[in-house]
């Protein structure tokens, strides 16, 4: 059974420890919503300052523990894949049941969220008077529902990983093998990468010139097709062989973990130039820092898969 | 981050509260110590297993009846040879012989000296062999436990064992295999493969199994249909199946021991929050202090949890360091009997040094997010004191 | 400097044990001026003191310290705000006993981002003023009652502060000792620094200072 596995005993302590904390803070948070008035004087009001410290303390930790877990887990699923029959890499185990692919995608989801709090937490604590003080708790609140419900689906997905019947690996689950065409809206490779490199274009704009609605809807399209991207075109360079389609398998020793690099780029340019939209919207203020580093780790993302490609073209001479 | 300044503040206070921190350094040392003997053992036992395992053969094949295995025809070999991806089949003789006099089992295997021996295991066990003179007389090799057990009962150069047919056959000692061998050998007995038929009553044609080579494992699949296929009445175990269920045991009983350990952790964290939530009225004064200087609340919970971390840290790095002497220098003594099982003959055997960063990061994760869970809210009330309350 | 209006401040309120220690107080102190408060001990003095400092907030009222409202300031920035203005000093010492003078000495500036050699030159400049540079390295457990004086004012000077507070410095010295404050005092507030000491030492009658008298948590007019 898959839960003898150690990585995942101690994954799951891990997840109920922080759960615990986090329902601490939730309780304290539920408490300062309902009576905060900051341009109070009362003991009340200074006792429920006090709490927040609490409430923010406890944030941080399991919010830096959580932003760990994440590669953790992916890892811990990339090891399993001895126990999976079938599966070569964390692509099978993922996909081993119907959970896997929500888990993953909510996990990512929670961190982006996560990312946002801490940055609206930075701007409330400079100002004098926690001027997003309620709002930075709403988002927290929400927060916290998400991740219980991640806490729901980690326990579901665990449990029905399959030990004794094989499962697809990653080229049957991503091929082109099928009679559809696994890409959205039926759209060639080339196609796809003419949209990847227009939308890259649309992001780098509106960065340099900080229009927070193009940010937004540009970066949110850019990530989608950058998914898509990597995982048809520029995966496919990586792994030096034009059938190997997987989002995963490049997080693997043997091709120098450049999968971290990768998606790792890609979040955080997404990330910035999502949240710097999403935060002058809520704080009305144009930030920008978030800007320039979503620009920043957008290019490096591109620069990244883009050399994959050329220097194959320079050593080989053609193209996959 | 914090600047020197801040550290060497640390420093002092840790150095002032040591009495504090002692009692609760040595839990920990203990705590991480028996954690990581147990995983670092558990880890060091499969990666034993694994490379015996690497070397055994592919496949295994046998006869079945009634749902036991029973002997194999030896003629059978012949067919799986032509199968495509097989390059060796390989007849094996060995079983289980019960010793009267202690009442435990030793494995006899019989090894045909002339043929090519495709199990890197056995083939360490008899390099360096006389064969010849071996083969003059009935002799055998023994494991570290046969030898101890024979010893024992003051068969000192041979034994006799008793064959099936109720006849006796005197077979000499001829050599006791190294103690770093045990984990294969320890209750073994290898002799030539027809006195080794002799002994467990196995006529001619027949083979207590079929080992099976097949060098690419990209094809195991294929090739285990097609093995299914020859015979009714056969059984094929793949290695793949092996390993497996080596690893399902090796997680049960690490499993089980990290669930009921669990217990403990919590315990723990218990006894940490209690105690770290007992502010000294001079510690609520030191306190007092920083704040009233323009230390902000932030910069105490900082203080204390650093303070804690480093008494976590220092007995984890202390906890592991000893249990990495106990498991592989000292050999685990005590804590083995635990994995290895009562059913074999006791072993002696040295552990082969193994650590990676995702175990050492695992006991690590383990163990240190317990004990800061515990120390928060106690750092957090000690921070938020009231500075001039605290320092009357 | 400090501008003090309608300050209240209520202990437990809203329970049977209430106690009101500050009654509607307004008091303004001047640049560079120099304040003794003098009461009893239990008349407020000391709190009066540390609304001034931040250290306590009022339950209402206001109070403006170089030009900054501080009262409702979130902990962050009170705490910031006493580390660069303000500088302390405790009727009994409060200082580090295993700590070396320096070190006590650099205490307030540990979280405020200086590099090393800007700490160094702050730390020596404030022991050099309080006439304590020759025992920077001893512990504070072995030094003298007035030497522990000389390095909790240092302390209080290391951040260049433009208020300097006090409350009851004399209590745990001699008389010489007294004397020797008293003469630092007026160094300092020669060098512009506005002072404002919580006493009832009758010992601070010499110096040429505004006094304000305070009764059961209300100002005297005199």
């Amino acid at each position: 059974m898959i839960f003898f596995s150690n990585s995942v005993i101690v994954f799951i302590f891990i997840e109920a420890l922080l759960l615990l904390l986090l329902s601490i803070a939730f309780i304290n948070v539920v408490g300062i919503l309902k009576s905060w008035d900051f341009s109070a004087t009362s003991t009340k009001q200074y006792l429920l300052e006090k709490r927040s410290y609490l409430v923010l303390l406890i944030i941080f930790f399991t919010l830096g523990f959580k932003i760990i877990l994440l590669p953790y887990f992916i890892y811990m699923i990339d090891e399993l894949n001895v126990l999976v029959p079938g599966a070569m890499c964390a692509a099978g185990v993922i996909n081993s049941n119907i959970y896997g692919v929500y888990l993953l995608s909510l996990k990512v989801r929670i961190l982006f969220l996560v990312g946002l709090w801490i940055i609206l937490n930075h701007y409330d604590l400079q100002a004098k008077d926690y001027p997003f003080f309620k709002k930075k708790l709403w988002l927290f609140i929400l927060i916290f529902f998400l991740i219980i419900a991640e806490s729901i689906l980690d326990i579901f997905y665990l449990i029905n990983i399959v030990t004794d019947t094989p499962v697809s690996c990653c080229s049957a689950i991503y091929g082109v093998s099928g009679i559809s065409n696994p890409i959205p809206f039926d759209l060639h490779v080339s196609e796809l990468l003419g949209l990847f490199y227009l939308l890259y274009g649309l992001t780098l704009i509106s960065a340099l010139y900080r229009y927070a609605l193009l940010s937004l809807f540009s970066n949110m399209a850019f990530l989608y097709s950058a998914y898509y991207s990597v995982v048809y075109f520029f995966g496919t360079y990586v792994y030096e062989l034009p059938t190997h389609l997987c989002p995963f398998c490049m997080l693997q020793a043997e091709y120098f973990y450049s999968g971290y690099f990768i998606w790792g780029t890609l979040f955080l340019g997404t990330f910035f130039g999502i949240s710097a939209a999403l935060l002058q919207y809520i704080t009305g203020k144009e930030i920008k820092k978030m800007y320039r580093y979503s620009l920043a780790f957008n290019s490096a993302f591109i620069l990244f898969c883009s050399s994959y490609v050329l220097l194959y073209y320079i050593r080989n001479g053609v193209f996959l | 981050m914090q600047n020197k300044l801040f550290y060497n503040f640390l420093f002092l206070l840790l150095l002032k509260h040591r009495i504090k921190h002692i009692s609760i350094f040595i839990i920990s040392t203990l705590i991480v110590f028996i954690l990581s003997s147990v995983i670092l053992l558990s880890n060091a036992l499969q990666e034993e297993i694994n490379t015996t395992l690497d070397s055994q053969a592919d496949f295994v094949v046998q006869k079945m009846r009634a749902g036991k295995s029973v002997n194999t025809p030896v003629s059978w070999s012949d067919e799986f040879r032509e199968i495509e991806g097989i390059s060796q089949a390989q007849p094996r003789v060995y079983g289980q012989y019960f010793f009267e006099p202690n009442a435990e089992h030793f494995t006899i295997v019989g090894i045909d000296f002339f043929d090519e021996q495709k199990s890197k295991n056995l083939q360490k066990l008899i390099t360096n062999l006389d064969m010849k003179k071996f083969l003059e007389k009935p002799n055998m090799l023994i494991g570290h436990g046969v030898k101890a057990l024979l010893d024992k009962y003051y068969f000192f150069d041979y034994y006799v064992f008793k064959t099936p047919h109720q006849e006796k056959r005197k077979v000499n000692i001829y050599q006791t295999f190294p103690k770093e061998s045990s984990l294969l050998s320890n209750d073994m007995i290898i002799m030539d493969i027809d006195l080794a038929r002799e002994i467990l009553g196995i006529s001619e044609e027949r083979s207590t199994d079929i080992a099976l080579y097949s060098p690419n494992e990209l094809e195991a699949g294929n090739i285990y249909v097609k093995l299914v296929l020859k015979h009714a009445d056969i059984r094929v175990i793949q290695k793949s199946d092996i390993a497996k269920a080596y690893k399902h045991l090796f997680n049960y009983k690490g499993g089980l021991f990290l669930i009921l350990y669990m217990i403990v952790l919590l315990t723990f964290m218990m006894i940490l929050y209690q105690r770290y939530s007992m502010v000294q009225s001079s510690d609520k004064k030191e306190i007092g202090i920083l704040r009233a200087l323009g230390w902000s609340i932030k910069d105490v919970i900082i203080l204390k949890v650093t303070e804690s971390f480093m008494v976590a840290f220092g007995a984890f790095l202390l906890g592991f360091i000893l249990a990495f002497f106990f498991v592989f220098v000292l050999d685990a003594p005590l804590l083995s009997n635990i994995f290895y099982g009562y059913a074999n003959l006791p072993m002696d055997i040295s552990l082969h040094r193994s650590i990676d960063f995702s175990l050492v990061s695992l006991l690590f994760l383990f163990y240190i997010l317990p004990f800061m869970t515990a120390v928060l809210i106690p750092s957090w009330k000690a921070s938020v004191i009231d500075p001039l309350e605290a320092m009357r | 400097m400090i501008q003090l209006e309608n300050i209240n401040k209520i202990y437990n309120e809203s329970r049977p044990n209430s106690f009101q220690a500050l009654k509607d107080i307004s008091l303004h102190v001047s640049k560079g001026e120099l304040l003794i408060l003098k009461g009893v001990s239990g008349s407020g003095k000391s709190t009066l003191l540390s609304i001034m400092g931040s250290l306590i907030k009022p339950s209402s009222g206001s109070v403006i310290v170089d030009g900054e409202s501080i009262a409702k300031l979130p902990d962050l920035h009170a705490s910031n705000f006493r580390a660069q203005k303000l500088g302390f000093i405790f009727q009994s010492f409060n200082l580090f006993e295993a700590l070396s003078v320096a070190d006590n000495v650099a205490i307030p500036l540990t979280n405020q981002s200086l590099t090393l050699e800007a700490l160094h030159v702050s730390v020596g400049d404030a022991m050099e003023i309080a006439h304590i540079s020759h025992k920077k390295d001893t512990e504070v457990r072995l030094l003298s009652g007035g030497e522990k004086q000389r390095c909790a004012i240092a302390r209080a000077l290391v951040n260049s502060p433009k208020v300097i507070l006090c409350d009851e410095p004399t209590a745990n010295l001699d008389s010489i000792n007294s004397q020797k404050f008293i003469a630092t005092i007026k160094e300092l507030n020669a060098l512009g620094k506005t002072i404002v000491i919580a006493t009832h030492d009758p010992i601070f009658e010499t110096l040429d200072a505004r006094v304000v008298n305070i009764e059961n948590g209300s100002l005297l007019k005199r």
